[in-house]
């Protein structure tokens, strides 16, 4: 599933890693109506083997996988040098797991169940930020 | 006054056994209080009962003989109603005590009997060798209260204790040998055979009062373990429900998560009609899908929560089987998986249906799910085998997938262990759970074209006569 930016700076890139199908499902056709471009992973590994980065672009990440987990996917990006921000998916994810997440410098989190209204409005806000850093030249933090 | 060596080992002994008696009441730190007042009094009664047997020369023979063993008798029983006190945990009835006056006059009566009519030259046998046998008697209750003590409450000082009535036994099965055979009847007969014996029943006598105090100990000791271990359990249990309703918790959010996803999709879209007809009916089979799923969620709740009401209710297991793989055969049929029924007509087994049906389609789902990886060479099957084992139904659910993980059997059946790509460790835990809960066992083996075998073994209800059923 490997895809680069052939549109231009317009193109904004979605990078959903969920291991339930049908979740993942109705996220990337709930994004792409708004006209994202969204790249589906079923594991945090197929995303570490399979992906090429665009920018700007936002990773929205299950918390609770098997393999890899969220958080430890968040390290391996901050020491590969990914510095999109992150967002987090949770079900029922610990208040320990959130302090940690946050703590790694996650830019949000939606827990399950949330609207459609809630993913657009962070998942904008989010590549927003990542548009700004991009544009400004710097490398951009992934925390808020 | 003149005592003789087992005179005087008599007198100390009946001092010493008087003074434990009285401190034995204030024993500390036990709630075997029953037993407790039972071996202070018996204590009490040996002690009262030796100390009269001294003064045979200076007192009555109907005091120093009669009465003394009549008394050391009841003694001996005070001494096993303690241990029977302790085998049931102070939840019994408590002894008739009116019987404690029958029985001493009537061992009395007896001893005072034998010494009327039988002929002045066995007499005095004649007497040993009844007071042995009653002593014998107790003395084997007494073993089979310990063994009894030691099966129920697990304490090991309480085998050693029945050996030590055994041999108390055998001690007196001695005394009925030396009085009949070396006439050495009288308690005081000074030959060394005698006096051996005497000096073997003392030492047992000082052993016994040392080893029941340890007895008691250990059985506080124990009981205060078993109470920190059921609390464990408790406080384990707890932890549990916590893990699963959280795992339900998130189950449920999941087919939650896509159905309002798909539906505000599909609510927004329809506004200004920006949904091809195609992509609408994609949606709205979707939001179907994930709604069978929480509804299977709930079904899997409720076999868990279940009551005991149904529990003697009698299934027949093949055709739940072939419900069950009738209601995925949708999933099989798309997967293109073959299945290969291999059943036994009418397997009853006692286990209600909605759970026996719970434990059918995890393990079938289980096995879909196995089958649907793209990198599996060669047909995809599912067998299901259903046959009777002597007095037991076994139940065995296999597939040609790729097989549990190297390191996932041991925590295959534990809460939230999982190595799969949905789910959350529940399906097998419930397994195991329900499979348990009647009686049944439910194991994995590697099945041989290496995929995943589940086997449940669950207990057969006996055929009715005139059905025709032949037994092996």
């Amino acid at each position: 599933m490997t895809d680069s930016c052939k549109t231009g700076a317009l193109q904004r890139h979605v990078y959903l890693i969920d291991d339930d199908a049908a979740v993942r499902n109705a996220i990337a056709r709930s994004l792409e109506r708004l006209d994202h471009k969204v790249h589906r992973f079923e594991s945090a590994n197929s995303f570490l083997e399979g992906a090429s980065l665009s920018r700007p672009a936002v990773m929205l990440v299950d918390m609770r996988m098997p393999g890899i987990s969220g958080i430890e996917l968040q390290v391996k990006l901050a020491a590969a040098g990914w510095h999109s921000p992150v967002i987090f998916i949770s079900g029922e994810s610990t208040a320990t797991q959130s302090a940690i997440a946050r703590e790694q410098g996650a830019f949000g989190f939606l827990s399950k169940p949330f609207g459609l209204e809630e993913l657009a409005r962070m998942v904008d806000a989010a590549l927003e930020k990542d548009a700004l850093s991009l544009a400004t030249g710097g490398r951009g933090d992934q925390g808020p | 006054m003149n005592l003789g060596f087992i005179q005087s080992l008599f007198f100390f002994f009946g001092v010493f056994s008087l003074i434990y008696g009285v401190a034995f009441r204030f024993y500390p730190g036990s709630r075997d209080r029953q037993a407790i007042v039972h071996w202070s009094r018996g204590s009490l009664i040996w002690g009262f009962a030796i100390v009269l047997t001294v003064f045979r020369a200076e007192l009555s023979l109907v005091l120093t003989y009669y009465l003394a063993n009549a008394m050391a008798f009841l003694a001996y029983v005070e001494f096993n109603r303690s241990l029977r006190a302790l085998l049931h945990d102070e939840s019994f009835s408590p002894p008739k005590r009116w019987i404690d006056l029958p029985m001493v006059m009537g061992h009395g009566g007896i001893l005072y009997a034998l010494g009327l009519w039988v002929p002045a030259a066995y007499s005095a046998v004649a007497q040993t060798v009844f007071v042995s046998v009653m002593v014998i008697g107790v003395s084997l209750q007494g073993a089979f209260y310990c063994f009894e003590i030691h099966r129920v409450h697990q304490l090991k000082m309480a085998r050693y204790f029945a050996h030590y009535h055994l041999v108390y036994a055998g001690l007196w099965v001695m005394r009925i040998v030396s009085a009949t055979v070396l006439l050495a009847a009288s308690a005081f007969d000074p030959s060394p055979v005698n006096t051996v014996i005497w000096m073997c029943l003392f030492i047992m006598g000082v052993v016994k009062f040392i080893v029941f105090p340890m007895l008691l100990q250990q059985k506080s000791e124990n009981a205060r373990l078993s109470l920190l271990r059921s609390s464990l359990v408790k406080a384990n249990k707890t932890v549990a429900a916590g893990a699963l309703s959280a795992s339900i918790a998130h189950e449920l959010n999941q087919p939650l998560t896509t159905i309002r996803l798909n539906g505000q999709l599909l609510r927004d879209t329809l506004k200004n009609q920006a949904l091809s007809n195609d992509e609408a009916r994609a949606i709205v089979e979707e939001i179907l899908g994930e709604n069978e799923r929480a509804a299977r969620i709930i079904t899997s709740l409720r076999a868990i929560f279940a009551g005991n009401s149904t529990a003697h209710s009698e299934i027949d297991a093949t055709a739940l089987v072939r419900k069950s793989v009738g209601l995925l055969a949708r999933e099989i049929e798309k997967h293109q998986i073959r299945i290969d029924l291999r059943l036994d007509d009418a397997l009853r087994v006692s286990i209600p249906e909605d759970e026996l049906y719970q434990v059918l389609l995890n393990l079938l789902l289980n096995s879909i799910e196995a089958l649907q990886d793209p990198a599996l060479a060669g047909e995809r099957v599912i067998t299901v085998e259903a046959r009777r084992q002597g007095d037991h139904a076994r139940i065995c659910v296999s597939d040609t997938g790729a097989g549990v993980k190297p390191g996932m059997e041991p925590v295959l059946f534990e809460l939230l262990s999982t190595s799969k790509n949905s789910g959350m460790g529940v399906g097998l835990w419930l397994c195991r759970y329900i499979v348990e809960r009647h009686a049944g066992q439910i194991a994995y083996a590697p099945a041989t074209g290496g995929g995943a075998m589940f086997i449940i073994t669950l207990p057969v209800r006996p055929e009715p006569a005139g059905e025709g059923a032949v037994r092996t």
